[in-house]
């Protein structure tokens, strides 16, 4: 009888060990993931207009603001406006139809380039630091 | 001393069992766009067979499932990922359930799914040669929390459940 009670006071034990070291790899993870997070240094923002390269911003250090980029002439004319918040990039404001490039919000939170097809502009944000990240991974 | 015919007929239901369920689960949509994250209810079965019959059984039962499931659903790749994986999982788990003498089947379930992840991010790693994939680790891990625990719920009242003479 008391073997068996040994034997129960054992696994609580190692139960409540156990939970412990799941809840250790839980904090451990949430701490990466938020560490992550808030580490952007070294994102650049790469605009491209009429496939070239016109412009790189340093989204660390840039502060907010935000500017035009303009292209053609009289009916023509063009607009997108490029608003940087806190470190991440978006176009805020376009004379474009569809607006898509508006709509699509902030590079990095969406996690993916913003681009406007009817005027020709693609913003892509990259992160010196990372390796060339891979295209996909199949399970 | 149960009959061998009637031990490879369960075993064999409990593998086509397992089956199914991976496939009811591939239909579901990945809630999180991250790849690897998914809810693993194939598991059930692997903690059922572990804790009813042993390891043995339950090696057979994943291994014949992940033949199956690769074979129907998947491309060569996804093999490998589900056997390591797989192979993690069930060792682990029959590690855990050894220690805690089968109580607290959702620790090991846990466990398990925490391992598998482990094991296919081993893969990843070795197969695509970019120890970059390791920045998903925090994410799996806490999936591999949730999941497990809601497997391992599942496994324990589907053992409650089960006829006890099976």
């Amino acid at each position: 009888m008391s073997d068996l009670n040994n034997e129960t006071k054992k696994s609580n034990k190692r139960i409540i060990v156990l939970s412990v070291v799941i809840g250790l790899i839980f904090l451990i993870s949430l701490c990466a993931i938020l560490l992550k997070r808030t580490n952007n240094s070294g994102n650049i923002a790469y605009i491209y207009k009429d496939g070239e390269l016109i412009q790189t911003i340093d989204l660390s250090t840039t502060s907010n603001g935000s500017f035009d980029i303009t292209g053609g002439y009289d009916d023509d004319f063009e607009y997108n406006t490029v608003t940087i918040k806190d470190g991440d990039i978006c176009v805020s404001d376009s004379n474009c139809k569809n607006k898509l490039c508006v709509k699509e919000g902030y590079a990095i939170k969406a996690h993916i380039p913003i681009v406007c097809l009817p005027h020709k502009l693609v913003i892509v944000v990259k992160n010196e630091n990372e390796e060339d990240s891979i295209d996909a991974i199949t399970y | 001393m149960r009959s061998r015919t009637k031990q490879i007929t369960l075993l064999a239901l409990f593998a086509a069992l397992s089956v199914g369920i991976y496939a009811l689960e591939s239909l579901i949509p990945p809630l999180i766009p991250i790849p690897g994250v998914k809810l693993g209810l194939a598991n059930i079965i692997t903690l059922v067979v572990l804790k009813k019959y042993g390891i043995k059984d339950a090696a057979l039962v994943l291994i014949v499932r992940i033949l199956i499931t690769s074979l129907l659903f998947g491309q060569m790749m996804s093999f490998l990922y589900s056997f390591t994986g797989g192979v993690f999982c069930i060792l682990i788990e029959f590690l855990i359930n050894k220690l805690l003498r089968d109580r607290a089947l959702f620790i090991t379930a846990i466990f398990g799914a925490i391992f598998h992840n482990i094991g296919q991010l081993l893969v990843a790693v070795i197969i695509t040669s970019v120890p970059g994939v390791v920045i998903y680790a925090p994410y799996l891990m806490i999936a591999a929390i949730a999941t497990g625990f809601v497997t391992g719920f599942a496994a324990h009242f589907t053992l409650k459940l089960l006829p006890r003479e099976l």
